[in-house]
C-alpha cells in the first residue's frame, strides 16, 4: 500500500495541474502562436499567384545577392531572384507535399489500423507484419526507391512520403482502436445489433481520430523535412523550387554562401519556424488529449 | 544523554497551489540503545518528519526547528560532515523492499558501495564485511547472495538486505520507515524481531515508524502519536497503553485488529478523513473527527500538556480521556 | 532463448519482405531489363549491345517466372553478388565494400558524439529538474529538433568553414575534404558532418533521457542511495542512469534509420565518398543495380541494428531474460 504524503504532492506539483480550464487555455499561448504562424505561411502559399510579389523565376529583380531592403524583404539570390517570393512559392510545394503525404498516411494507415484493431485475428497479424516491414526500411531510403522508380512529380513524391506515414499512423490507430473496442459504448452498440460498419464509423472513428490529430501535425513536420531533404539532394519534385532545393541552390557554391548567406538563411528560418510550430502544436495537442482521455 | 533531539520541527511544502503544512511543532528525543515509535495514519506527517532528518525532502520543503544529533544540528550540517553523516552515523530502512533496491545492481555492490565510499576499505574487505552483515540479518548462504540481483530474492529477504545495507557502517541511529507494511504478515514479525534484537545487540537508537500501534507495543521505549502533521501524544510506551489521554490515540487503538478481543467484536474505524494540510490550521486537526470535541477544539490549537498519570506523558488535547481527564 | 529465436525469425522474415519489395519494384515498375541495364536495354540502341542484353537476360533469369527469379536473386546476394553497376560495369559489391566503411564510420562517429553530449546534458537537466538550467535546456533541445539536417549542414558550413575559419582548406583544424590518411585525419575531416548528424540526435536523446531520469529519481532505491550518504553524482550516474536508458536505447535503434537519411545529405554536401553519395549519384544516372544494392544493404543493416538493440536490453536490465 503506497502512502501518499505531502512529499508526493510537492514533488508532483510542477506537472501542470488540470484544474478544469478550457481546452484552449490549456493548450497555451505557444500553441496559438504556432497555429498563427502556420496559418500565415499556408495562407501566403495558397494565395501566392495573387500576391503582389515578383515572379519567383524572374531574374535580376534585385542585384546579385543583394541584401534585404524594403520591397525586397529577404534580399535576392545569385541570379537576382526575389528570395521572399521564392520562399512563398517554395512553401506551396513543401506544404502541399507534406499535406498529401499525411492525408495518404491517415487514409491508408488509419483504415488498416482501425480495421485490424477491430477485427483482430488473421487480418490483424498480416497488417501488423506489413507495418513492421514498412518500419524496417530506413525512412528516406524507401521514399528514394519509390520516387526513383515512379517519377518525381508532386503526386509521386507525396505518395512515397505518405507510404512512410502508413505504419506509424496505422500502429497508433490500431492501439487506439484496441482501447476503445473494449469500452462499454462499443459493446452496447454491438449488443443492440449495430453493423460493423456502423460501429466503426459512428463509435470508433471519432474516438480514434481526435487523439491522432496530434500525430497529423507531428507527421506533417516530418514530411516537410523529408521532402526538403529529397529536394536538397536534387531528387524531389522536378519542376519548381521547394524549400529544400532553394536552400541547396543558395548554399551549394561556397563563394555565394559567403557573399550572400541571407539567400539560404531566410528560407532556413522559415523552415525552422514551420517545423517548430508543427512540432510544438502537435506536442501540446498530444499532452492535452492524453489528459483528456483519462476523463472519458 | 540523548542521541537525537528534535525540537519544534516544522516542514512546509511550497507548491504552486500554496503552502502545505505537512509537519508542525514536532519535538521528541531518542537515547542510545532506545527505541522510539512514531505512529500515525497516512498523511500524519511521520514519513515527512524522518525524511527531513535524512535530508531527503525536495527543494520545495521549508524546514524550521532543530534536530540535534550528538550536539550538532542536522539542518545546518556543513556539507563535508553531511557526506560522512548519512549512511555512517544515521541510516534508514525504507517501507517497500521491492523498490528499495536498485534492480540493475548486484546485492554485493549495493551492500559494499556505502562502506567503500565512506571508509575507503578494499573491495575484498568490503565483501567480507558484506557477508558478515548478511549473516547478521540471518540470510542463509550469505556468500552466494552477493552475486545475485534483487529480483532473485523474496520480499522478506530483500528487506533483510536493506537492513544489512543500513548497518554497513555501524550507525548509532537507525530509522525504519514502515519496514513491514509491504511484507506478508508472516514475515512482518520476523523483521520486527530482527530490528529489535539488532538494536539491543548493537546498542543503537531506533526510530520505528508505523501506522500500527500493535507493532510498537512491546518493541519501543517511547511513542509519538502524530496526526495532521502534529504530535497528539508523546509518552513512554507503557504509559500510553496503560493510560491513553488523546482521543485520537484511543481511536487508533480501537481501529486495529486485536486478537485478545472476543470473536465477533466489530472494529471501529475512525470516521471521516484526514485533514487538508493546505489549509492554515486554526484548531486541533482531529477535532472534526473527534467524538469528544468541544467548541474550543476547533478554534484553538491545543498545546502539549504534561499531565498524565506520570511525568513525561504529553498530550495535545483539551479533553483528555485518560487519568488526566478524570482529575 | 525462445524470445531470441522468435526475434531472429522475425528479423529474417522482415529482411525477406524488404528484399522482396525491392525486387518487385525493380521488376514491375517499368521494364526490368531497362532497370538492369539502363538505356542500352532498348532493342534499337544498337547491335553491339545485343550480346549484353542477352547476357543480362540470362543472368537475371528474365525468361524464368518471377518467384524463381526472386529466389535466385536473393541467393546471389547472399553470396555477395549484387549485379553490376552501369558505371563502367563495375561490381556493385565492390562499390559497396569501398563505400560502406566510410558511411558506417560517419554514423558511429555521430552516434558517439550524440551520446557523449546528450547523456551528461540530460543528467544535469534531470538533477535540476524544473529549475532554470532545465527550463532553458528544454527550450534549446526542442528548438534543435526543428532544424533539419540539410539546414544544419548549411549553417555549420557557413559558421565554421566560412566565418570562423575563413582560410579554410585542407590544413584547417576541420579540413573540408574527406581524408582517410589516419584515424585522426578522418576524425577531423568528418567532425563537421558528424556534428550536423549528431545535433538532432542529441536533442532527441536529451529529451527522452531527461524524462526517464526524472521518473527514476522518484524511485525508492534512489532515496535509499541518498540515505546511504552517497554523493549526488554517484546517485545520478551509478544508480539512476542505467535503469533510465531503456527509451533512449529503443530510439537509438529507430534513429539509425533517420541517421541513414541524414548521412546521405551530409555525404552529398561535404563530398564524402560513402554509400549515401553513391546512392544519390546512382539515382541521378538511373543506375538501378547500384540503387537496389545500397537499399538492400542499408535496410539489412538497419534491421540488424534494431535486433542488436533488443539484445542490449539484457545488459541493461538483469530482469529481462530471453526465455519468454
Amino acid at each position: 500500500m503506497a502512502e501518499t504524503t505531502a512529499h508526493d504532492i510537492a514533488v508532483e506539483a510542477p506537472a501542470e495541474a488540470d484544474t478544469g480550464q478550457s481546452v484552449s487555455s490549456r493548450l497555451g499561448l505557444g500553441f496559438w502562436l504556432s497555429v498563427v504562424w502556420l496559418i500565415i505561411v499556408a495562407g501566403l502559399a495558397l494565395l501566392a499567384p495573387w500576391l503582389p510579389i515578383a515572379d519567383p523565376n524572374e531574374t535580376a529583380v534585385g542585384g546579385r545577392l543583394e541584401g534585404p531592403r524594403s520591397g525586397l524583404w529577404f534580399g535576392s539570390d545569385a541570379t537576382g531572384r526575389d528570395v521572399f517570393s521564392l520562399t512563398i512559392w517554395g512553401a506551396r510545394i513543401s506544404l502541399l507535399v507534406g499535406f498529401i503525404a499525411i492525408l495518404v498516411g491517415f487514409l491508408v494507415g488509419g483504415t488498416l489500423g482501425i480495421l485490424s484493431g477491430y477485427f483482430r485475428g488473421r487480418f490483424d497479424s498480416i497488417v501488423s507484419f506489413i507495418f513492421v516491414t514498412l518500419l524496417s526500411f530506413p525512412a528516406l531510403i524507401l521514399a528514394i526507391l519509390i520516387t526513383t522508380l515512379l517519377g518525381r512529380t508532386v503526386f509521386w513524391v507525396a505518395l512515397s512520403l505518405g507510404i512512410l506515414a502508413i505504419a506509424p499512423v496505422g500502429r497508433l490507430a490500431r492501439a487506439q482502436t484496441l482501447v476503445f473496442a473494449e469500452r462499454d459504448f462499443v459493446t452496447a452498440a454491438r449488443v443492440l445489433g449495430a453493423s460493423h460498419r456502423r460501429i466503426i464509423v459512428h463509435e470508433l472513428l471519432p474516438n480514434v481520430v481526435i487523439p491522432m490529430s496530434a500525430l497529423a501535425l507531428l507527421g506533417m513536420g516530418i514530411a516537410v523535412v523529408a521532402e526538403g531533404t529529397l529536394a536538397f539532394l536534387g531528387i524531389s519534385v522536378e519542376d519548381g523550387l521547394s524549400w529544400g532545393k532553394q536552400i541547396f541552390l543558395a548554399a551549394s557554391r561556397r563563394s555565394e554562401l559567403q557573399d550572400g548567406p541571407h539567400a539560404a538563411f531566410f528560407p532556413i528560418g522559415v523552415v525552422f519556424l514551420t517545423v517548430l510550430s508543427l512540432n510544438y502544436a502537435g506536442d501540446r495537442l498530444r499532452e492535452v488529449f492524453d489528459a483528456k482521455e483519462l476523463v472519458l | 544523554m540523548s542521541l537525537l533531539d528534535v525540537e519544534d520541527l516544522a516542514v512546509t511544502f511550497n507548491t504552486p497551489d500554496g503552502p502545505v503544512y505537512a509537519v508542525s511543532n514536532v519535538s521528541f528525543s531518542v537515547k542510545k540503545g532506545e527505541a522510539l515509535g512514531i505512529v500515525g495514519e497516512s498523511g500524519s506527517g511521520k514519513s515527512v518528519t524522518v525524511k527531513s532528518l535524512m535530508g531527503l525532502l525536495p527543494r520545495t520543503a521549508d524546514i524550521t526547528g532543530t534536530a540535534e544529533f550528538d550536539g550538532v544540528n542536522l539542518f545546518n550540517l556543513p556539507s563535508d560532515r553531511k557526506k560522512h553523516f548519512y549512511g555512517v552515523d544515521v541510516a534508514m530502512v525504507f517501507q517497500n523492499p521491492m523498490t528499495s533496491l536498485n534492480p540493475v545492481k548486484r546485492i554485493g555492490s549495493q551492500l559494499t558501495e556505502g562502506m567503500r565510499y565512506h571508509t575507503g576499505i578494499s573491495s575484498s574487505d568490503a565483501n567480507a564485511r558484506a557477508v558478515e552483515l548478511l549473516d547478521l540479518v540471518r540470510i542463509p548462504d550469505a556468500s552466494d547472495r552477493l552475486a545475485q540481483y534483487p529480483h532473485e530474492l523474496s520480499g522478506g529477504m530483500r528487506q533483510r538486505v536493506v537492513i544489512a545495507m543500513a548497518l554497513a557502517n555501524d550507525p548509532a541511529l537507525l530509522i525504519a520507515d514502515e519496514p513491514t507494511t509491504a511484507l506478508d504478515v508472516t514475515v512482518q514479525r520476523d523483521i520486527l524481531d530482527l530490528l529489535d534484537s539488532l538494536r539491543a545487540d548493537l546498542d543503537m537508537g531506533l526510530v520505528l515508524i508505523t501506522h500500527d500501534l500493535g507493532v510498537v507495543h512491546d518493541r519501543t521505549d517511547n511513542i509519538v502519536v502524530m496526526y495532521g502533521g502534529r504530535v497528539m501524544e508523546l509518552a513512554p510506551t507503557n504509559d500510553v497503553f496503560a493510560d491513553m489521554e488523546h482521543p485520537y490515540t484511543e481511536a487508533l487503538y480501537q481501529s486495529i485488529p486485536n486478537m485478545s478481543l472476543p470473536r465477533g467484536t466489530r472494529l471501529n474505524p475512525i470516521p471521516g478523513s484526514p485533514p487538508d494540510l493546505s489549509v492554515t490550521p486554526v484548531g486541533c486537526p482531529f477535532a472534526p473527527r473527534c467524538t469528544y470535541a468541544i467548541d474550543r477544539c476547533s478554534s484553538e490549537i491545543p498545546p502539549l500538556f504534561d499531565g498524565g498519570a506520570r511525568a513525561d506523558h504529553y498530550y495535545a488535547c483539551f479533553v483528555p480521556q485518560g487519568s488526566a481527564g478524570e482529575s | 532463448m525462445k524470445f531470441l529465436l522468435q526475434r531472429l525469425a522475425q528479423m529474417v522474415a522482415v529482411v525477406l519482405a524488404v528484399t522482396f519489395l525491392c525486387f518487385a519494384a525493380l521488376n514491375f515498375l517499368g521494364d526490368p531489363l531497362f532497370n538492369i541495364l539502363g538505356p542500352i536495354a532498348d532493342e534499337n540502341s544498337g547491335e553491339e549491345y545485343a550480346e549484353v542484353r542477352a547476357e543480362a537476360r540470362a543472368e537475371y533469369n528474365l525468361d524464368k517466372p518471377f518467384p524463381e527469379r526472386y529466389v535466385r536473386w536473393v541467393g546471389g546476394m547472399v553470396q555477395g553478388d549484387f549485379g553490376r553497376s552501369f558505371k563502367n560495369q563495375t561490381e556493385v559489391s565492390t562499390e559497396l565494400s569501398n563505400r560502406l566503411p566510410v558511411t558506417v564510420f560517419l554514423m558511429v562517429y555521430a552516434q558517439v558524439l550524440a551520446v557523449v553530449i546528450a547523456v551528461p546534458w540530460a543528467v544535469i537537466s534531470a538533477a535540476r529538474a524544473y529549475r532554470t538550467v532545465d527550463k532553458v535546456s528544454t527550450v534549446v533541445s526542442f528548438g534543435l529538433l526543428g532544424i533539419p539536417v540539410f539546414a544544419l549542414v548549411v549553417l555549420l558550413s557557413y559558421g565554421i568553414q566560412l566565418k570562423w575559419d575563413p582560410q579554410w582548406g585542407d590544413d584547417s583544424l576541420f579540413p573540408g575534404r574527406y581524408d582517410d590518411e589516419s584515424l585522426m585525419s578522418r576524425l577531423r575531416s568528418l567532425a563537421i558532418p558528424a556534428t550536423a548528424l549528431a545535433i538532432p540526435l542529441i536533442a532527441i536523446y536529451q529529451r527522452l533521457l531527461r524524462t526517464d531520469l526524472i521518473s527514476t529519481l522518484q524511485e525508492d532505491f534512489i532515496a535509499v542511495a541518498r540515505a546511504k550518504g552517497m554523493s549526488e553524482r554517484h546517485v545520478l550516474f551509478r544508480h539512476a542512469l542505467r535503469p533510465s536508458l531503456f527509451s533512449m536505447l529503443t530510439v537509438f535503434g529507430i534513429q539509425t534509420g533517420a541517421l541513414i537519411g541524414g548521412s546521405i545529405v551530409v555525404e552529398q554536401f561535404f563530398a564524402i565518398p560513402g554509400v549515401g553519395r553513391a546512392l544519390v549519384e546512382a539515382i541521378i544516372r538511373d543506375d538501378f543495380p547500384l540503387v537496389l544494392g545500397v537499399v538492400v544493404v542499408v535496410s539489412v543493416i538497419f534491421v540488424v541494428v534494431n535486433f542488436l538493440v533488443d539484445l542490449a536490453y539484457t545488459f541493461l536490465d538483469p530482469r529481462v531474460k530471453f526465455d519468454g
